[in-house]
């Protein structure tokens, strides 16, 4: 049947109703965009005629894309506006009055929703034009600047409706307006504290995973997905680039719009489902209220044992800080439920459940009870083996993942490896890192699996190893490039850098630092080394990589830097005096220059 | 009509309404007394579909009310606390109820307003209670529905006022199909108004009967009687519920036919005798009596 009620009717009463909300929202905004530009366009005129600042340029920095400031006001006006708007569910005495009316609550969900968002619509969509109007008015206005506010509305207008179907989502699942602000809070910062709490748990407990293995994704997409807020704050924009700054892509748009579509199909079933009796409870919900607490404070107890642990090292304390604050987390929290102090200890259950749960994460965690971090497969179960210690500059791992630089040195004869991962798991960790190194292992196992880890080991164990390693063909040519390099026209050039040593003995005592060869640095000196010279150092290092051992090359604070001729970095080998032809190669050159340039003069 | 078929409505621990079964005719004010906590507002507020029962259901015209919009247009819900929105005068509150009640009757409500002397445009805000209550009463009658759901309405009101909004609602059954339910802690307020009682008591209805019929099973009569002997056989023989002697006024309420209980009364020669009209309390102590509730303490 058709209501004989009108809809257009009922959302202009609610926008009549809510016109004080408009004018909050075209005042911050009208301040936010035109007035800024207005000011910002006549503070720069002056400059304009006498300094030639380009009108332009102002204008595009002051509007359109990118402004995080006007974001943080269009999530806050979603926030304010849903609160304003579906407030009436907290009061019994609205819900009388509106749920007695002959309107579906779909429909009047439909028509607060609609009037509120209107209002923010006007507001905003009236203060991007007015800003427009300005910038005509100063001449600086064209159509690619139109397009862009465009872009600009309609992203602000879906970032609006994220944070508005967010907030909604608190509204319903509160009975009070104090809840409702705790409850946005809540599912605003839940998940990204939930994230920094493992990565931190992590870190303590599980120190042989890999740092990457902790975050496992991007951090910033993490906090992106942790709630709508983030959503809208965070989502991802195109590649490509404005005159205002970078577009919103057409994905990330239908993102946004998604997000807000699903959190507003939320909050309505939410708001279908919640009893009219609810209002004036903290949680609409009753069967929710023992899970929202339990979920909110065993993290909470969580974090308060590891503050323990990182304090005190004590497992009594770490168990008593665990029990005192899961405790005192539930009585806060059930004393926002009722009200009341004298029920601050009811559902002793929950705090129960708390505790339990809370000490049994931790404890697990902390006694390492799955085993995390003294895994070692036996060898027969293991097919290959790769290491990596950030000494090994020749490996090119700029912006690698750890897992992929890993993944590029795996070798089949990898006793060595083996041995000094079982040597990291031996070890106690300790604050100490004078005499270790932290090593990377991976375990190709035979199954097809693979597990990464990273140890502690020490140094002396850690340079017999890996003189073992590089007597091998195999971990040569993986662990220096500079051996399988092909074609050496990709490098242009090198630079032979000294930082600490005996010139003499090197027989470079006469290197004058004016020479334009020699560049200052860090270094004591740099010498500068291309074409058919750099041929040569290249194919006495690769002569002298087959004889020196991994420790020797450690020990001199020698090394060869080369440039690939897109100017990018093509790894960095260390030089011991044991490299007899590699350095037999640099004297003769550098000889060669510096008599050039004496002869010359 | 109203159906109330088996309706359970709980607040947590607390159970409301207890399987409650009742109907209400048309054309008829329907009163639903009993005392504080017995049920009557979440009663009304679950036939006004505010609250939707656990178990149970009801009827508006055949119709389920529980978001059913069509049921719904029949009611106009008028709570214990008057609710207007912020900073509304009775004429933002009458353009309200145009969209939300089609029928609602414009003039009417403009001319009652007058006859009040309410002012249109002054701010809700800024009325008393009384003056809240007579928006709220007026803008229910003027909304033009079939039932008319009314919680406490005329807790508030001065006796005047109260007379006023009793002769409208009769007005109105007179010229429309219109039925007020009215629910109430006090007998006295709605006993000169109302066709039909419901009884509720700790979630449950004792019962709903109509005013005349349980008036006509019982008397109440004034009589002087000078042999006590005969008074005494007249204890004896009728259905006595109260007897009070005040000097030799003998004054008796009793159960039985009208025409049996003055027969038996004139056999035993007063020297005096006058039936007397009863009020609603007498009824209802009578009444619950015969169901096993003393409620004297209860309801008056």
């Amino acid at each position: 049947m058709i209501s004989k009620i009108s809809f257009s009717k009922l959302v202009r009463d609610e926008l009549r109703k809510l016109n004080w909300l408009l004018a909050v929202q075209m005042l911050v905004f009208g301040l936010l965009i035109p007035f800024r530009v207005l000011i910002e366009l006549s503070v720069q005129r002056p400059r304009f005629f006498s300094e030639g600042v380009s009108l332009q340029e102002v204008f595009y920095s002051s509007i359109g894309l990118g402004h995080p400031e006007n974001t943080m006001f269009i999530l806050m006006a979603g926030v304010v506006c849903a609160i304003s708007a579906f407030s009436y569910v907290h009061s019994a005495e609205k819900l009388d009055f509106f749920h007695s009316l002959p309107i579906k609550r779909e429909r009047l969900f439909a028509a607060k929703y609609l009037g509120s968002v209107l209002t923010f619509a006007a507001a905003y969509i009236l203060s991007q034009a007015a800003a427009l109007v300005i910038g005509a008015a100063y001449g600086v206005c064209s159509a690619k600047i139109v397009f862009e506010m465009a872009l600009a509305t309609v992203e602000g207008i879906l970032c609006f409706l994220c944070s508005y179907a967010g907030t909604l989502v608190a509204v319903m699942l509160t009975g009070k307006l104090l809840a409702t602000f705790l409850a946005v809070g809540v599912l605003g910062a839940y998940f990204p504290l939930i994230w920094v709490l493992k990565i931190g748990m992590q870190e303590l407990f599980y120190y042989t995973a890999l740092a990457s293995d902790m975050s496992g994704v991007n951090s910033t997409d993490i906090l992106m997905c942790s709630s709508p807020w983030a959503f809208a704050a965070f989502h991802k924009r195109g590649m490509v680039k404005g005159i205002t700054g970078t577009m919103p892509s057409l994905a990330g748009l239908c993102q946004l719009l998604a997000v807000a579509a699903v959190f507003s199909l939320l909050a309505l079933a939410l708001y279908r489902a919640r009893k009219t009796e609810a209002a004036g409870n903290a949680i609409a919900f009753r069967k929710v209220e023992g899970i929202a607490k339990v979920l909110l404070m065993i993290p909470a107890a969580l974090c308060a044992g590891v503050v323990a642990y990182a304090s005190f090292y004590s497992p009594v304390w770490e168990f008593f800080f665990i029990l005192f604050f899961g405790a005192l987390g539930c009585m806060i929290i059930e004393f926002i439920y009722r009200s009341d102090i004298r029920q601050v200890l009811a559902h002793k259950s929950h705090m129960l459940i708390t505790v339990v749960v809370a000490s049994a994460v931790f404890f697990a965690c902390r006694y390492d009870v799955t085993g995390f971090n003294t895994y070692l497969p036996e060898k027969d179960e293991v097919e290959a083996m790769a290491v990596y210690h950030y000494d090994m500059f020749g490996v090119e791992n700029e912006g690698k993942d750890e897992h992929k630089v890993l993944d590029a040195l795996a070798i089949e004869d990898f006793t060595p490896v083996y041995e000094m991962a079982k040597a990291g798991i031996e070890q106690t960790p300790s604050a100490d890192w004078t005499d270790e190194r932290e090593i990377k292992v991976k375990y190709c196992l035979k199954n097809g699996t693979s597990v990464y880890r990273r140890y502690r080991i020490d140094q002396e164990l850690y340079y017999e190893k890996m003189d073992e390693l590089q007597k091998q063909e195999d971990f040569r040519t993986l662990c220096y490039p500079i051996l399988t390099w092909e074609d050496t026209q990709q490098i242009s050039s090198l630079e032979f850098s000294v930082y600490t040593g005996d010139l003499e003995t090197l027989g470079l005592s006469d290197i004058k630092r004016s020479d334009q060869e020699i560049s200052d640095s860090e270094a004591e000196f740099t010498l500068h080394i291309s074409g058919k010279d750099m041929d040569q150092v290249i194919e006495a290092y690769r002569k002298d990589l087959e004889t020196v051992s991994y420790s020797e090359l450690q020990s001199y604070e020698m090394c060869l830097r080369f440039y690939k001729k897109d100017g990018t970095s093509g790894g960095c080998y260390y030089v011991s005096d044991g490299c007899e032809n590699t350095l037999k190669v640099i004297q003769e050159i550098f000889h060669r220059k510096t008599s050039g340039k004496t002869a010359g003069k | 009509m109203i159906k109330i078929e088996d309706v359970t409505k709980s607040f947590g621990d607390i159970l409301a309404l207890d399987h409650v079964h009742a109907q209400i005719h048309e054309n008829s004010i329907f009163g639903l007394v009993g005392t504080n906590g017995a049920g009557k507002s979440t009663m009304l507020r679950v036939a006004a579909g505010v609250l939707q029962p656990e178990g149970g259901r009801v009827l508006i015209d055949e119709l389920p009310v529980w978001e059913n919009p069509q049921a719904k247009e029949k009611i106009c819900f008028l709570p214990d606390t008057a609710w207007f929105f912020p900073n509304a005068t009775a004429n933002m509150m009458r353009d309200y109820y145009k969209i939300v009640y089609p029928d609602f009757m414009e003039e009417r409500f403009d001319e009652l307003l007058a006859k009040f002397d309410l002012d249109p445009k002054r701010k809700l805000a800024t009325f008393s209670k009384g003056m809240k209550k007579q928006v709220s009463v007026l803008l229910g009658i003027c909304a033009n529905t079939e039932y008319l759901f009314c919680d406490e309405t005329f807790d508030g009101l001065d006796p005047v006022m109260r007379q006023t909004v009793k002769s409208l609602f009769a007005a109105e059954i007179l010229n429309r199909k219109f039925t007020p339910v009215i629910a109430s802690h006090s007998l006295r307020e709605i006993e000169d108004i109302c066709d039909h009682i419901g009884l509720l008591h700790k979630g449950g209805i004792l019962f709903a009967k109509d005013l005349d019929e349980m008036k006509l099973g019982i008397h109440k009569v004034q009589c002087v009687i000078p042999d006590p002997k005969k008074e005494e056989e007249l204890f004896s023989e009728l259905e006595v519920l109260k007897h009070e002697k005040r000097g030799s006024l003998l004054t008796v309420i009793a159960r039985g036919k009208y025409d049996e209980v003055l027969a038996r009364i004139e056999a035993k020669q007063p020297l005096f005798c006058e039936i007397l009209p009863l009020t609603l309390e007498e009824i209802f102590i009578s009444e619950t009596e015969v169901v096993g509730y003393d409620i004297k303490n209860l309801v008056f």
